[in-house]
């Protein structure tokens, strides 16, 4: 499952994250790769700790809890500080997966990384190359998004940056632990609830079939769901 | 579980039924009960091997099948051969839970029983007490539907016939394994499956929402299915 939500961040958002990162000072992006992804990792990150990523990281967060479709795409449980990186001319990302388990920095906060998440802060035409390629068994996915479009995918993926060949990419990107672990109740459930949300518009909330469908889609959490 | 299916034998193939099973010779009941159940059992069964019970086993079957509304919540895998069983005055069955397992000596079928059902042969002037009563999540619920309804139960509840203290009571019992093994998965789906019969002729059987409900609902069962 592999779902872009658009427009998380306006555009007049995009521009303050965008003057708040020019202002910031960049670290080697191998600051936060694992021992495999060190190898064909090349990018530049704000530091984890600093203040410009945690500030800016908190106001991703709360865009993200005012996203319905997030929400119900993703349901998360916990929710990794969200990353920030830039990617210059030269600069890539080699094909890699992600680590299994994260520990947040100076807390005993352990998540499982069970979706991925690229928030992008960069429009397309400002760079060439820098898509994000997931693969699969059978081929390749790219991605290449507007700013303030977001893309969540299983983090079970191999995935890459494409080099940066023109111009610059600026994303945010972070993981989540979701209350529903497997990736096909999880897609199961998202589509039941863009279902009951189409319904519900055409016939009203309150339709008998509709209130047992959300029966049905909350007992399918509570049967699922790690809170 | 708990659901009720109302004329799932009509008024003419009751009248069948009851005509045949007036013709035949019965056994004293205590013949398919386990170790625990036999001292609790107090009724008469056609004989589990007699033309007659396999006949009208067979036919019943074939009317089960046809059934909606009980494929939608006992989702069956395999049916054991249907018995039939006669309560006179002072017969009972006193609370029990079915056996796990049952294996029939004539068709080598062995099935893991998740549901019970009680098919009503006997309307319910003919006779008084004989209540079917099920113990269920929300506590102890009676039954003595008319002739021809079915009521479906969860073989792992408490369920008994109370004393008949008046004329004859006639029902087919059924015990099932079901494709969906576990009770409260299976009422997810019985409930999805019947929002979609109540959506269907209101919307459409194209309607992109209902297609999608249907993908949900096959997808379900994929999950949690054994075949």
């Amino acid at each position: 499952m592999l779902i872009c939500i658009p427009e998380v961040l306006s555009k007049q958002k995009v521009a303050h994250f965008r003057e708040a990162m020019a202002k910031a000072e960049w670290e080697d992006g191998r600051s936060t790769a694992g021992s495999q992804s060190l190898l064909v990792k090349n990018n530049l990150q704000l530091p984890q700790d600093g203040r410009a990523a945690r500030e800016l990281g908190d106001e991703v967060l709360d865009a993200l809890a005012a996203s319905p479709s997030f929400v119900s795409a993703a349901l998360p449980s916990k929710i990794f500080p969200p990353l920030f990186n830039r990617y210059g001319v030269g600069h890539g990302f080699g094909l890699h997966v992600d680590n299994a388990i994260r520990g947040v920095p100076n807390t005993p906060v352990r998540i499982r990384t069970d979706l991925s998440v690229t928030l992008f802060l960069s429009e397309p035409d400002e760079y060439d190359g820098g898509e994000l390629v997931i693969e699969d068994r059978v081929g390749q996915q790219e991605v290449k998004l507007s700013a303030g479009d977001l893309v969540l995918y299983p983090s079970t993926s191999l995935h890459l940056v494409r080099e940066v060949t023109h111009g610059e990419r600026i994303a945010s990107f972070f993981w989540l632990q979701s209350m529903i672990r497997d990736n096909v109740a999880r897609a199961l459930l998202f589509d039941l609830d863009q279902a009951i949300q189409s319904l519900s518009a055409r016939l009203g909330s309150g339709d008998p079939a509709c209130v047992k469908l959300t029966a049905v889609y909350h007992n399918l959490i509570r049967t699922w769901a790690e809170a | 579980m708990l659901v009720h299916v109302p004329c799932t034998l009509a008024k003419e193939e009751v009248a069948y039924f009851r005509g045949a099973m007036a013709a035949a010779e019965w056994e004293d009941g205590a013949s398919t009960a386990g170790a625990n159940s036999s001292f609790v059992k107090k009724n008469e069964q056609l004989p589990p091997d007699s033309e007659v019970s396999r006949k009208l086993g067979g036919r019943l079957l074939g009317a089960l099948l046809a059934n909606p509304a009980f494929l939608g919540a006992a989702v069956p895998l395999r049916i054991f051969p249907p018995l039939f069983n006669r309560y006179g005055v002072g017969d009972h069955f006193d609370p029990h839970v079915d056996n796990a397992v049952r294996g029939d000596a004539l068709t080598g079928v062995r099935i893991r029983v998740d549901l019970g059902a009680t098919l009503f042969l006997s309307d319910p002037d003919e006779y008084d007490g004989g209540d079917l009563v099920v113990d269920d999540v929300y506590g102890s619920r009676q039954f003595k539907p008319p002739a021809g309804d079915l009521v479906v139960y969860a073989a792992g509840s408490l369920h008994m016939v109370a004393p008949i203290t008046r004329g004859v009571r006639l029902a087919s019992f059924i015990w099932l394994q079901s494709m969906i093994r576990h009770d409260e998965a299976r009422g997810v789906i019985c409930d999805l499956d019947a929002s979609i019969q109540d959506l269907a002729p209101r919307v459409g059987q194209d309607d992109p929402d209902l297609r999608k409900l249907a993908g949900v609902y096959h997808n379900l069962i994929r999950y949690w299915g054994e075949a």
